[in-house]
């Protein structure tokens, strides 16, 4: 088995393998995962309790001994609830509760981010997902996320802005002759069709940042790499992505609705099972987006896993054709034939055999036999952990489903890796590098 | 071909002619005879430019002097000036951030082409633009004309206009949107002398209008494919070879005449038979509320039987109900004999607050405006303020006392109390009685004339009792019917038919004050007889209630306490100290005390602190507080989505 770096001027090689059921090992990862959707969820559901702490309190001389709070208590009288909005909104207690709620929730939108940015770390790097993790992982990733968003935003605005512009012109001169239900018609069908071109520019915009976490794999800090690759990832799948978003989506709005639903028919005094009720929805709401999330990871890393997983195949070993091309780096040499047995192959000689201590590198780095494992080059900064990064990423995706204990048994020892001649990049087998 | 004027004179002696007795009336009339003084008659022929929105018109107009002097004068209104830049109302809308931009489109304003007396000729050199109301030269709305010579008491004086009219893009009553046109105020208007002096305001954005009783007799040409309603009853018709054709309307003893176009109109008629004979209901519907036709005469006919009934007959032949163009502006108004109501496609069943509160608050300003033609310049809240009490009255008959407005599964509300919401929001800018053009701005025009009039006459009928105060209201309206009372007279009517000197002291404060009424439970105790004594248990308890006066309106209120044995202790305060303690001594202790328990005193401004119970209950703080906490996670959420 040899492995052979490549640098990027070398144009990839393509090597087809299947897409995995997205929405199914989306749901896995997400699944598997699951500390990451409970602490955002704890984090969004901590914030807005704070936000109603001033509220509470501030009600409490209106509502707590007035019978007048009867007519709100039970099925609500909008009269009642409107005469108490009169009658706050002359006191300064609801300027106060405003502006709590505004600062809380700009606070709660920054948590937020950094917890979907350690989310995807985790779900990328294949991490565990302890809070710690979410916190080092976003925090690390939090800048280059903040400029994917510029980015995403300044698009997201000249394409949205466009089309806003485009709708509003016919919807004027629709509005001249249609009216009513017809002219509410087109203004729904024609919001609809811009809401779903603001949700695959957020889709483009969530792969990028899965891009960008596993780019930071190979090593590579810009985000720039990111932006065309998830484009081309986007449109080569187009269908089968955006439609797993939509489904993954929809199922947490669904999931949602379904909640208030229930709400909704509860007894109107029932206010603690309207609570559960509520939280259960904007839960389930929450996790719709985390396996979103998943399956932007598992399309990402499946169709165009970072170069580590790809330098280390030999491409001895025949490999059935498959369907579907993705970009990868490599040799045509090696690549040739790729198959998920001989990668399990690499990860069981990795775990046997010992690994050369990482070494810092200044120009390319040179491989010295006989170690088993090339040198790989050691940013700063970055800590020696216990299991391969490789180990892990072979146990967090199966790259297909297939697992070692499925595999056909090889005993005969693989080969010692070949050092590359050229290296501008090495191959990965240190734990990720943090920036 | 002749002038127009040539055209006019001799047409003008053939319309008299057809005016004559023994043409079709338009009211039921004993014996024929008019309803109302009849002090003015009308003759328009008019011509509408569909593609232009512009009418060419030609007017006489008989005037009959009613009054004991001799008048050397005569001022119209020429309210579609107003809807010129420069005009007072628009300055108002501007001043009250109405948001009318007044492009070129949106600007409408009336010409006369010219103006002559019969027997004078031309006296267009006589007139001129006054603003009696704030002197603005630059507003058109009040156009005043000389007179060559007096006119004595009892005579009569003709007089015949040409007018040209470009019709705004409707942004207030008059003008067009796609091709519905709505032709109100569209004409030279005389004033009215009242109390011997000519009573001609300028056009306000917080007015309306005034004008005498008379005759109408209207005919309009339009494009054929046009349907038309319009105040009175249709005469006649007659096409005409280039393609359009001209309708003849006729109507008696009303003080306006208002019609409106549409190409896109359905018929839907019905009947309803009141004490008087059966009235013609008459709704024109757009095509796209097709499906809102039955639910419209439904409640029309609804309405006409509780006014009918409460009030007094409609004697009129006809009502037409007009469903304006969306978005125009044109709702929800009323003129003699035909109301502009307006329906969203989506108002479901249980929904009261759009097609049904318009139609009955419309149709109940035939009685309060219609026939009893008070000054809506200088009194609005005798048509406007008496109307929304009627309509709180008709809308909780029909849909519910507690659910007029809304009745949905998990929350409700009743017209009255949205009635006392808009008062709430302004209550103490300014008092009922004030004239128009001079409150503080729209908001307390609204809030004041609309709410605050409803809930005075409410909480007046709560002293009174229901049935005497609708008594009041059929003596006010029975009496002064095809009349121009005031409010001096409506007062004089409450305390004639209740015989009652004491309702002064509440009539000033409510009507003529800003003075707001509001009382608390400042606090209530409930501890045993014996409180010195550690470790007892049972009563007899010393219950104290301490209510406080906040507001400065002075109104008698019942005090009640509830105890935990079920009994109850009432009082009576009348507020005139700042504050007053009750105390008792009973065998439980209190659980809660309540200011105006039936709650019939709806001029008080917080119902929250009318009550104190010595048992709080956290559940309606907690319930408001599940749904804010709820807001803020799903907009974090959303806002996390797009960031």
């Amino acid at each position: 088995m040899t492995i052979e770096l490549q640098t990027s001027a070398v144009s990839p090689l393509r090597a087809k393998r299947p897409l995995p059921n997205l929405l199914l090992q989306g749901f896995q990862l997400g699944l598997r995962n699951w500390p990451c959707v409970v602490w955002t969820y704890a984090a969004n559901l901590l914030f807005a309790l704070l936000a109603g702490i001033p509220l509470a309190s501030g009600l409490s001389p209106y509502l707590d001994h007035s019978l007048a709070a009867t007519h709100i208590a039970g099925t609500i009288d909008i009269s009642y609830l409107r005469e108490l909005a009169i009658q706050v909104g002359d006191t300064g207690f609801v300027p106060m509760v405003m502006q709590t709620a505004v600062w809380l929730n700009m606070l709660q939108v920054l948590v937020l981010f950094v917890l979907f940015a350690g989310s995807v770390f985790v779900y990328v790097s294949s991490e565990p997902p302890r809070f710690s993790v979410l916190l080092r992982g976003g925090i690390a990733y939090f800048w280059r996320f903040v400029r994917a968003a510029i980015v995403a935003g300044f698009a997201a605005s000249l394409i949205l802005g466009l089309l806003m512009g485009i709708r509003g012109l016919l919807l004027d001169h629709a509005r001249d002759v249609y009216v009513e239900r017809q002219i509410f018609v087109y203004s729904a069908i024609s919001a609809g069709l811009i809401l779903l071109v603001a949700l695959l520019v957020r889709l483009w915009w969530d792969l990028v940042e899965v891009y960008i976490v596993r780019n930071a794999m190979d090593g590579e800090r810009s985000i720039v790499p990111a932006l065309l690759p998830a484009l081309r990832l986007l449109f080569r799948h187009f269908f089968r992505t955006f439609g797993s978003f939509l489904v993954a989506g929809l199922a947490g709005v669904f999931a949602f609705a379904l909640c208030l639903l229930l709400w909704r028919l509860l007894p109107a005094h029932q206010v603690w099972i309207a609570c559960l009720l509520a939280q259960l929805g904007l839960f389930l709401l929450l996790a719709g987006r985390f396996w979103q999330r998943g399956i932007e990871a598992t399309l990402v890393m499946s169709a165009d896993p970072p170069r580590i997983a790809t330098d280390a195949m030999e491409p001895e070993e025949g490999a059935e054709l498959v369907e579907e091309e993705v970009p990868t780096t490599g040799s045509t040499a090696y690549l040739a034939g790729l198959s998920e047995p001989t990668l399990r192959d690499l990860v069981l000689k990795l775990r046997t055999e010992p690994l050369a201590k990482p070494e810092v590198l200044s120009g390319p780095p040179e491989i010295s036999e006989p170690d088993p494992v090339p040198a790989a080059p050691k940013p700063a900064g970055v800590s020696e952990p216990s299991v391969t990064r490789l180990d892990q990423h072979e146990t967090k995706f199966p790259l297909g489903g297939l697992t070692p204990d499925k595999e056909p048994g090889r005993t005969e020892p693989v080969e010692k890796p070949k050092a590359p001649d050229n290296l501008d990049k090495t191959p990965h087998s240190e734990k990720k590098p943090l920036p | 071909m002749p002038s127009l004027q040539l055209r006019l004179l001799a047409v003008f002696p053939l319309m008299c002619v057809l005016s004559a007795p023994g043409q079709v009336s338009a009211v039921y009339s004993p014996e024929g005879k008019p309803l109302s003084q009849r002090v003015v008659a009308y003759w328009i022929e008019a011509s509408l430019n569909t593609e232009a929105k512009t009418l060419d018109a030609t007017e006489s107009i008989e005037y009959r002097n009613s009054s004991s002097q001799p008048i050397t004068s005569i001022p119209f209104h020429l309210y579609l000036n107003a809807f010129r830049p420069q005009s007072t109302f628009s300055m108002e809308s501007l001043r009250d951030s109405f948001g009318i931009s007044y492009g070129k489109e949106e600007q409408g304003s009336i010409d006369i082409k010219s103006i002559s007396i019969e027997g004078y000729g031309d006296v267009s050199k006589s007139t001129r633009f006054v603003a009696p109301d704030d002197g603005n030269q630059e507003d058109h709305t009040v156009m005043e004309v000389a007179l060559p010579k007096p006119v004595a008491p009892g005579e009569a004086i003709r007089l015949q206009l040409a007018f040209h009219d470009k019709f705004p893009l409707a942004v207030a009553r008059s003008g067009y949107k796609r091709d519905f046109i709505m032709g109100a105020q569209w004409f030279p208007k005389v004033g009215v002398l009242w109390h011997e002096q000519w009573n001609c305001h300028q056009y306000h954005v917080n007015t309306e209008f005034f004008a005498d009783f008379g005759t109408y007799n209207v005919n309009l040409t339009l494009p054929q494919r046009y349907i038309v309603g319009a105040s009175g009853i249709q005469t006649g018709e007659q096409i005409n070879s280039d393609g359009t054709s001209t309708l003849s309307f006729r109507g008696e003893d009303i003080h306006d005449f208002a019609w409106a176009a549409s190409p896109h109109f359905q018929v839907a008629d019905d009947v309803f038979v009141n004490s008087l004979g059966p009235v013609k209901l008459h709704a024109l519907v757009l095509a796209t509320n097709a499906d809102k036709r039955k639910r419209y005469l439904a409640t029309l006919k609804q309405s006409m039987q509780k006014f009918d009934e409460w009030y007094g007959p409609y004697p009129y032949k006809q009502i037409t109900l007009i469903d304006p163009e969306p978005d125009s502006e044109i709702g929800g108004m009323e003129y003699p004999t035909l109301i502009t109501a307006g329906a969203d496609w989506w108002e479901p069943s249980w929904y009261h607050d759009g097609m049904d509160q318009t139609t009955i608050h419309e149709f109940g300003h035939q009685y309060w405006y219609g026939m009893v033609a008070s000054n809506e310049f200088e009194e609005p809240w005798l048509d406007e303020g008496i109307n929304s009490y009627s309509e709180n009255k008709v809308m909780g008959s029909l849909f519910g006392q507690n659910t007029s407005h809304v009745n949905g599964r998990t929350f409700y509300s009743s017209d009255e109390e949205a009635q006392r919401l808009s008062y709430l929001r302004h209550p103490d800018e300014d008092p009922i009685v004030r004239a128009g053009w001079k409150f503080a701005n729209s908001f307390s025009y609204g809030s004041i004339v609309y709410g605050k009039t409803a809930i005075a006459l409410t909480t007046l009928q709560s002293v009174l009792g229901e049935p005497m105060l609708r008594q009041v209201l059929r003596t006010y309206f029975l009496r002064y019917r095809f009349q121009h009372p005031t409010g001096s007279d409506f007062f004089a009517t409450v305390e004639e038919v209740t015989g009652r000197k004491d309702l002064e002291p509440y009539l000033v404060q409510a009507f003529q004050g800003t003075d707001v009424l509001d009382y608390s439970v400042d606090s209530l105790t409930s501890d045993p007889v014996d409180w010195w004594k550690n470790g007892r248990a049972g009563g007899p308890y010393h219950t104290s209630v301490m209510l406080r006066r906040k507001g400065t309106f002075l109104f008698p209120v019942k005090l009640e306490v509830a105890f935990a044995d079920g009994s109850k202790q009432q009082a009576v305060w009348g507020g005139e100290d700042r504050w007053a303690r009750f105390s008792w001594d009973t065998p439980s202790r209190a659980k809660y005390a309540r200011v105006d328990p039936d709650r019939n005193v709806l001029l008080d401004t917080n119902f929250f602190n009318n009550s104190y119970s010595l048992q709080p209950d956290s559940t309606a703080r907690f319930k408001l507080t599940n749904y804010w906490v709820f807001a803020q996670q799903l907009l974090a959420q959303w806002l996390s989505f797009l960031v």
